[in-house]
């Protein structure tokens, strides 16, 4: 490559590195127009994700390797099933490795507010242990808990519940803190 | 002949009393009955012009707020046999009496501009006296309110021997959205739901709010830096600061100390969260607890010697207490379920707190030692309990079930009585109380 | 001769015509099975009978208005307005029949849960004894009520209506003739209430802790037979009376009335004793009755409702409480102001239900005149 698309490149990796922002569900948090830390929160804005076929984009990560985990009623292990997929991510993100990392632990409306905080964390802190022994450098990942305050699904059973007990894995571009 | 040994007994029963000493028939009365003491408050006198709006509206909130605690039932103005029509004027007790309002509270108001005085007697009126002394307020028009609530904070104290409550402000977390898209922000009011004022937008979430022993700072939970951190503002500028800002952590969960100077909380680093305190004027940071569980919802004792928190150690949320300064802690729930956000009364002699049981949540009470536990409440989501400055009611977060389900603040009496909504605008969570204002 | 020697002898006189004279013309009569209610209206059809002659109760005096102090912060003026006195009652007229005489505020209908059947003899108890509750769903669960009393009420479809305001008290103004409330006012039912506080968590909960009442507040079945052989027929149980009975009864009580009436006049500088016949039973529990349904604990604080308090009054013959005579002799378990202010719902409550008088039988006004009163919220703490 010449030198020109090499700095124009560049510049444009450093311009988008200011648009990792983690509290991407505040309402009119500024998230980068189009950028992986979308605007609202009930779904993750995928123009600009990328095209899922491409296995270096994020949404091939959200979709194919799998964004997310799910806990048990009050628990912050890991399943097997967990495990495999944090694998996938680990592999992805060594692979991938100008990618920043924000994991999400959340919980479900089935306990108190700042309890769930803390549990939240906990998830978050389970699996950010797990990419860490999976050979993910630390330095690349944080964790936050978003508690009760964000649930995907919001039906008040168990069918519900279950899809809100998780940690998020999110993307953002960025080479670490 | 059983006839005859009856009349023998009675015989010599009649001869033994007439030997006794002379004493008064003694009757032991140990049971009552528990309703709400029938009063009236005939619309107060406006003692000159312009003070007639003032001395209706006054006179409404005081019967609002006596009523309102379910201890009183007031006796509307269409039974009064007699009115009131001059401040100094003699009380008609028989006329009282006839309608069985068994307290009688009358006022006058002045106005005059700038200031409004407001004044007030209180009459026992089956005994035919008056209860106390007359007392009188100043202030501005605007703090009209204020002044009715002192008014019957003066009736209530009198009448029961509790200390009052009614004047009194709650900060809370205003929400609005759908339960996924919950936006959030922090509002105070006055205790019955008037007077409502936003703190904050809804930029980030915020999240349970507490005032400062004097009411003048609020400490609170925001995500503002994208983290759960605590920040402290100062009610009367709105100003805000951040506390304790340490990278790869999340703080939440603040209280004050009594004397005001300390914040307790939860700090969480690396999954594991645990109990902190921070000298606010020098910044100094101290570990309380140090155990790979959780522990949070930290809350000083009202002489600020012990602290109670809930911690999952034993491998359900329970409720400990420890010392101020750390140390071993104690366990004090022992029930069925799991406990938590504990909140030490005002009063000292009562932990309220949050119960979860076989898929419903409560609101409990229990004395210091964990004995006594008493649940006041029952349902789907019940939660985060705040006490009034008198420690005999309580408020906290009622949540409905499912996609539509909304919060809301509910109050209730530590008796179990009296379960109310607090009017919002819209819903609302996280109640906390300020102390009584000066 | 003493006095002493006169009552023992009237009594042994009495006690020697009965036994002459029982065998002849009473028979063993079997003790009928007793309401509960009903034990109120045989010793009131007892105490109709004995007061035939006695005094009927005059209006109550109205009571001249406290003037009001000024407030604190202006200096205080005490205001004394000028009141006509008002006149002096007149002298009380015997009625030739006293009106139904029934506490308005004891509920005439029947008890809720299942209470087994007096046993006819039993034995008198020093104490009150259990009554077992059964834990089935026979009991109904209480609903909750506002009001919160010893003996439940609930909704009676055709009960004299609910007065929102007690019956309306005789006319202050001093009537010519003293009369005690028309009979054409309905008498006010007792408002529902229920015997425990309700709360959310109790109501939902399965096995909700049922407070059974393990003791009876009502009356004894029977009145006490020791206290009431002198005076009363023999057969206590039995509503009306027969006329011999009547005559003897009246003889006996003519007899031994004339000699206590010799007591008072005799002053050896000792107190008389409460030189009537004893109180039944069933006359104290019907002051208690009266008294605590007018005594309202809920706005006592907790620490409040730990304060035993022993109040003395002064009761005038109509059976009207001295408002100014009650006063706070003692209390225990408590402050200062928390005795205070058990003390002004006490107050407030002997005031209230005594305005027109108490149940109390005037012949035995010696007895009752001077009242010595316990309160004890312990009971009711968190009830």
């Amino acid at each position: 490559m010449t030198l020109l698309p090499k700095a124009f490149l560049l510049m444009a990796v450093l311009g988008l590195a200011a648009c990792n922002n983690p509290d991407r569900y505040g309402a009119g948090g500024a998230g980068g127009v189009g950028g992986p830390g979308g605007t609202g929160g009930a779904g993750i804005d995928t123009t600009g994700l990328g095209d899922p076929n491409d296995p270096r984009s994020v949404a091939y990560f959200n979709q194919t390797v799998g964004d997310r985990v799910l806990f048990a009623v009050d628990q912050s292990n890991l399943s097997d099933t967990a495990r495999n997929v944090l694998s996938g991510q680990a592999r992805w993100m060594t692979a991938n490795s100008d990618y920043a990392v924000i994991i999400e632990g959340h919980a479900d409306e089935q306990g108190t507010r700042e309890y769930n905080l803390a549990l939240g964390a906990r998830r978050a802190s389970a699996v950010q242990n797990y990419l860490i022994s999976q050979g993910v450098s630390s330095s690349r990942l944080r964790t936050v808990s978003y508690g009760k305050e964000r649930p995907l699904e919001i039906c008040s059973d168990e069918a519900c519940y279950s899809q809100n007990r998780r940690a998020v894995t999110v993307l953002s571009i960025g080479a670490g803190a | 002949m059983t006839l005859l040994r009856i009349l023998a007994t009675a015989f010599a029963l009649g001869v033994a009393a007439l030997s006794v000493q002379a004493a008064p028939l003694r009757i032991v009365i140990d049971e009552g009955v528990i309703e709400p003491l029938p009063f009236a408050v005939p619309n107060f006198i406006a003692e000159n012009g312009g003070a007639e709006q003032y001395a209706r509206d006054i006179a409404r909130v005081v019967a609002a707020d006596l009523a309102g605690t379910g201890l009183f039932r007031e006796i509307g103005s269409d039974a009064f046999i007699s009115g009131v029509t001059s401040f100094d004027a003699p009380v008609a007790y028989n006329d009282w009496q006839a309608i069985n309002a068994q307290a009688l509270i009358t006022g006058a108001v002045q106005a005059s501009g700038d200031q409004i005085v407001v004044k007030f007697r209180l009459f026992d009126v089956f005994s035919g006296q008056q209860l106390g002394e007359g007392l009188q307020f100043a202030g501005t028009p605007s703090s009209w309110r204020r002044m009715a609530h002192k008014v019957a904070d003066a009736a209530y104290s009198r009448i029961t021997g509790e200390g009052g409550y009614f004047d009194s402000r709650v900060v809370y977390v205003a929400e609005s959205g759908p339960k996924n898209q919950r936006l959030k922000r922090l509002a105070v009011m006055d205790y019955d739901g008037a007077n409502i004022q936003y703190l904050t937008d809804s930029s980030s979430i915020v999240l349970a709010p507490r005032f400062s022993p004097t009411g003048d700072r609020i400490l609170f939970t925001s995500y503002a830096s994208g983290f759960p951190r605590i920040y402290v503002m100062d009610v009367g500028s709105l100003r805000t600061r951040g506390l304790d800002e340490q990278p790869g952590t999340m703080t939440f969960a603040p209280r004050f100390s009594p004397d005001g100077n300390t914040v307790v909380f939860s700090l969480e680093q690396g999954g594991n969260s645990d109990i902190y305190t921070l000298d606010i004027g020098s910044g100094g940071l101290r570990q309380l607890t140090n155990a790979p569980s959780i522990e949070t919802g930290p809350s000083y004792s009202p002489d600020g010697s012990q602290i109670v928190f809930e911690s999952d150690r034993s491998g359900t949320q329970q409720l400990y207490i420890m010392s101020a300064g750390g140390g071993e802690p104690r366990r004090i729930s022992n029930g069925q379920g799991r406990y938590g956000t504990p909140v030490w009364s005002p009063r000292g002699d009562l932990i309220a707190f949050t119960k979860q049981n076989e898929g419903r949540f409560h609101i409990g009470v229990m004395r210091v030692q964990g004995d006594e536990e008493r649940l006041l409440t029952s349902s789907f989501l019940d939660e985060g309990p705040t006490w009034a400055p008198n420690g005999r009611v309580i408020m906290f977060t009622r949540e409905t079930a499912g996609a539509s389900g909304q919060a809301g603040l509910y109050s209730v009496d530590i008796s179990g009585r009296n379960l109310r909504q607090i009017t919002t605008e819209g819903a609302a969570s996280d109640p906390a109380w300020s102390p009584l204002l000066p | 001769m003493s006095t002493g020697t006169i009552i023992s002898g009237a009594g042994h006189a009495g006690l020697i015509l009965w036994v002459l004279l029982g065998d002849l013309l009473f028979s063993p009569q079997p003790a009928p099975e007793i309401q509960v209610a009903s034990v109120s209206l045989v010793s009131a059809s007892q105490f109709d009978a004995m007061v035939a002659a006695a005094p009927a109760r005059p209006a109550p005096a109205p009571e001249p208005p406290v003037t009001p102090d000024a407030p604190a912060v202006v200096a205080p003026d005490p205001i004394t307005p000028e009141l006509p006195q008002p006149e002096a009652n007149p002298e009380p007229v015997a009625l030739p029949e006293p009106p139904p005489d029934l506490p308005p505020d004891v509920p005439t209908s029947p008890e809720p849960q299942p209470v087994p059947a007096p046993d006819p003899v039993a034995p008198l108890a020093a104490e009150e004894q259990p009554i077992p509750v059964p834990t089935t769903t026979q009991r109904p669960k209480p609903r909750p009520i506002d009001r919160v009393a010893p003996t439940p009420v609930d909704e009676i479809a055709d009960a004299p209506e609910v007065a929102e305001t007690p019956t309306p008290a005789v006319s202050d103004q001093p009537a010519p003739e003293a009369e005690v409330v028309p009979e054409d006012v309905p008498e006010a039912a007792p408002e529902e209430a229920a015997t425990q506080i309700i709360t959310e968590a109790v109501e939902t909960e399965q096995d909700a802790p049922q407070l059974a009442m393990t003791s009876s507040r009502r009356p004894q079945a029977r009145p006490e037979p020791v206290a009431d052989a002198p005076i009363d027929d023999p057969a206590p149980a039995v509503a009306e009376p027969t006329d011999t009975q009547d005559v003897e009864a009246d003889a006996i009580a003519a007899a031994l009335a004339e000699a206590m009436s010799e007591t008072p006049a005799e002053d050896n500088g000792v107190q008389d004793a409460p030189t009537g016949p004893p109180m039944t039973g069933g006359e104290i529990d019907g002051l208690r009755v009266a008294i605590k349904t007018c005594w309202n604990v809920g706005a006592l604080s907790s620490s409040a409702l730990r304060t035993v308090i022993t109040v003395r009054v002064d009761l005038a013959e109509s059976g009207v409480p001295d408002v100014g005579s009650i006063r706070l002799t003692g209390f225990e378990g408590g402050t200062d102001a928390d005795a205070t202010k058990v003390f002004q719902a006490a107050r407030s409550a002997i005031s209230r239900c005594g305005r027109n008088g108490f149940p109390l039988p005037p012949e035995k006004y010696d007895t009752w005149k001077d009242l010595e009163l316990v309160f004890d919220p312990n009971g009711m703490r968190m009830r």
